[in-house]
């Protein structure tokens, strides 16, 4: 028994310390370096972007840094530095205020004049960020169905909830919190009337009510069939989209915006991201090569010339500038300053010879994530391994298998253990 | 010699422990009250959104309960042993080192648990009153960690009280803040849900480890 308690202790100390001791570091030598913002200017017909730079600063940053500090940088698609000021000229329909401060509108691109309401009216921003793709983040599914006709302007929440049953869709009164009947069984025909299938595969809306007006949810059911539901004066309005079953519909993000030319965006299985528009719920597929929702965070910036798609995992960000009908003009991969390998990074990475985090990377999920340094964590074992052998001798005590064997596999932490574990008695 | 040793044990805390149960249903009845208020000051539609959509946690008084209960339960089981060396006595009664440590540790943790029994009661009486049935799942994905925390903060605190040798004391302090740390991180309500199983590999790694040091001061290592 003695044994299982030395072996419980040593793999707790060896998992503690493969957690906190990577943590410690991180907090002391990581700089948590933000995202690149990248863009396309209409201007240059080029991505430019702004992104914080890790090591020295070159000279050439320096003077151009009027405003700011020198470390957060404004560079084109060719590694050219700006300044902040020449950065926001190029990007007219985002700094448009400034613009207009400055006395720089109405702008001319191309022989085409933009006035400041102009830039105002059609411009808009799609986002679909990873972890809130449905299944990625914890939810208690009881939803809200606003009232898409208040009669006024304000929209407001109703006083139920409905949830997806095997069966129905369920209204519950908050007030009593007691099922609706009347209503659940007056949206449940309305849903089965359309062919609906019960269960649902997941309900897509914006849920609240600082949005402009409600255009209800969008329901997947069992057969992947897309179904538009709305409440209008307390009744049921259901459409069965013509949205193609076999793409098998993963997530819809709804964005009501005045503009009323697209709901949002949606993702099939395969991971390909569709602009669905509000005329017969036609579905436009965006170039977005090398896009994986799993991983990485997307954009989609709509100015009065181009549409932008911006896409990150934690190291690169891409981007595709499209024209007005999704055709891809220009594209650009970039690796962001955040993935430069510092020297900070290669102790890190001969330190530790894996590590383990208790994060939610991508997902709103709590997860335990493994990563191992691969041939650069040998270093760090071999070091572990000659201080072991220098400690042995130092205090006169016998090398033993065990602890050998713990320290060529676990390094550091192995030596964390060996020192407190009691591996001598 | 099982029943003398729980009846020793329970002669030594049972007042404590009735505290401590008093604390704890204190501070559900407090739960209890500033949600039902929650009702009252708005309707009933704004706080599901604020609880439900907007991951506001009407219960978050309980998330350090569970932990200061398990290091009380260990301090209130372990001190009075280590201070005037009881252990020892009992350590060489005729019955082995890990049978006797885990009978303690059992017992330690069956107090805990029962301490921390009306909490779970009451969070669940409350989320089942005023919310959806689908909302207690998320409760309970939220509550378990910290619950856990309790049962690991009674572990490591008995693993520092324990201990003989200073130098191992102050390093299990450390293990007994890392391992809670573990089931208190933030996170949005329901987070755990995913890694609830493996939650349990510390608390069975600490249960064994308690043992280590009660060998140790069985055989007098402290150096």
């Amino acid at each position: 028994m003695k044994k299982s308690a030395f072996v419980c202790y040593t793999i707790l100390i060896v998992f503690l310390s493969a957690i906190y001791l990577p943590q410690i570091y991180r907090a002391i030598f990581f700089d948590n370096i933000e995202k690149t913002h990248l863009f396309y200017s209409p201007v240059i017909k080029d991505f430019i972007y702004k992104e914080k730079l890790v090591g020295s600063v070159p000279e050439s940053v320096k003077v151009k840094a009027e405003d700011h500090h020198a470390r957060i940088s404004y560079q084109n698609s060719n590694g050219n530095y700006m300044s902040r000021i020449e950065f926001e000229k190029l990007l007219p329909f985002i700094y448009y205020k400034n613009l207009d401060i400055w006395g720089l509108l109405p702008l001319n691109i191309d022989g085409q004049v933009y006035g400041k309401d102009y830039i105002k009216k059609n411009r808009r921003v799609f986002e679909l960020k990873s972890v809130h793709i449905n299944g990625k983040s914890p939810l208690t599914p009881v939803w809200p169905l606003l009232e898409s006709n208040p009669g006024q302007a304000r929209l407001v929440f109703p006083d139920d909830r409905f949830r997806m049953t095997d069966q129905a869709m369920e209204f519950i009164n908050a007030d009593v919190n007691r099922v609706d009947t009347d209503l659940t069984r007056e949206f449940t025909r309305a849903l089965t009337d359309k062919g609906f299938k019960f269960p649902p595969r997941s309900v897509n809306g914006k849920f609240t009510v600082l949005k402009p007006f409600d255009e209800g949810v969008f329901l997947v059911d069992h057969n992947f069939q897309v179904f538009h539901v709305k409440r209008v004066n307390n009744h049921p309005q259901v459409i069965k989209t013509p949205i193609d079953p076999s793409i098998m519909t993963r997530h819809i993000k709804i964005s009501e915006n005045k503009a009323k030319q697209y709901y949002g965006l949606l993702l099939d299985h395969s991971g390909v991201v569709y602009l669905l528009s509000c005329e017969n719920y036609r579905l436009s597929p965006l170039p977005l090569g090398g896009y994986d929702p799993d991983t990485m965070d997307l954009k989609l910036i709509f100015n009065p010339l181009y549409c932008t798609a911006v896409y990150s995992d934690d190291i690169m960000i891409h981007a595709v500038a499209m024209d007005r009908r999704f055709v891809p003009l220009a594209s650009f991969s970039h690796e962001m300053s955040r993935g430069d390998i510092t020297v900070a990074k290669q102790v890190y990475s001969a330190l530790f010879p894996f590590t383990l985090s208790w994060n939610h990377l991508n997902s709103g999920f709590v997860s335990l994530n493994q990563n191992y340094s691969g041939l650069t964590g040998l270093v760090g074992i071999v070091i572990s391994f000659v201080i072991y052998l220098a400690w042995m001798r130092i205090s006169g005590r016998r090398k033993k298998f065990w602890s050998v064997l713990l320290v060529c596999i676990t390094g550091i932490y192995g030596l964390v253990a060996i020192q407190f574990a009691g591996f001598d008695e | 010699m099982i029943r003398s040793i729980f009846f020793k044990e329970f002669y030594k805390i049972r007042w404590f422990m009735l505290m401590i149960l008093l604390v704890n249903l204190a501070v559900s009845i407090y739960v209890m009250i500033t949600t039902r208020r929650l009702f009252i000051l708005d309707h009933p539609e704004i706080v599901w959104y604020r609880v439900l959509a907007l991951e506001q946690i009407n219960y978050d008084d309980f998330k350090y309960l569970p932990m200061f209960t398990g290091i009380i339960v260990a301090v209130i089981q372990y001190l009075p042993e280590m201070w005037q060396q009881r252990l020892r006595l009992s350590l060489h009664l005729p019955m082995s080192s890990w049978k006797l440590v885990f009978i303690h540790v059992l017992i330690g943790l069956s107090a805990f648990s029962l301490t921390l029994l009306p909490d779970a009661a009451i969070l669940t009486w409350i989320t089942g009153k005023f919310f959806p049935y689908q909302a207690l799942f998320t409760v309970w994905m939220t509550a378990l960690p910290w619950f856990m925390a309790g049962g690991v903060a009674y572990l490591g605190c008995t693993l520092v009280l324990l201990e003989p040798n200073l130098k191992l004391k102050a390093f299990n302090m450390i293990i007994l803040a890392a391992a809670t740390g573990l089931y208190l991180q933030p996170a949005v309500p329901g987070g755990y849900a995913k890694i609830i199983g493996f939650l349990l590999l510390p608390l069975i790694l600490m249960i064994f480890s308690v043992l280590l040091p009660a060998y140790r001061f069985r055989y007098r290592r402290v150096g």
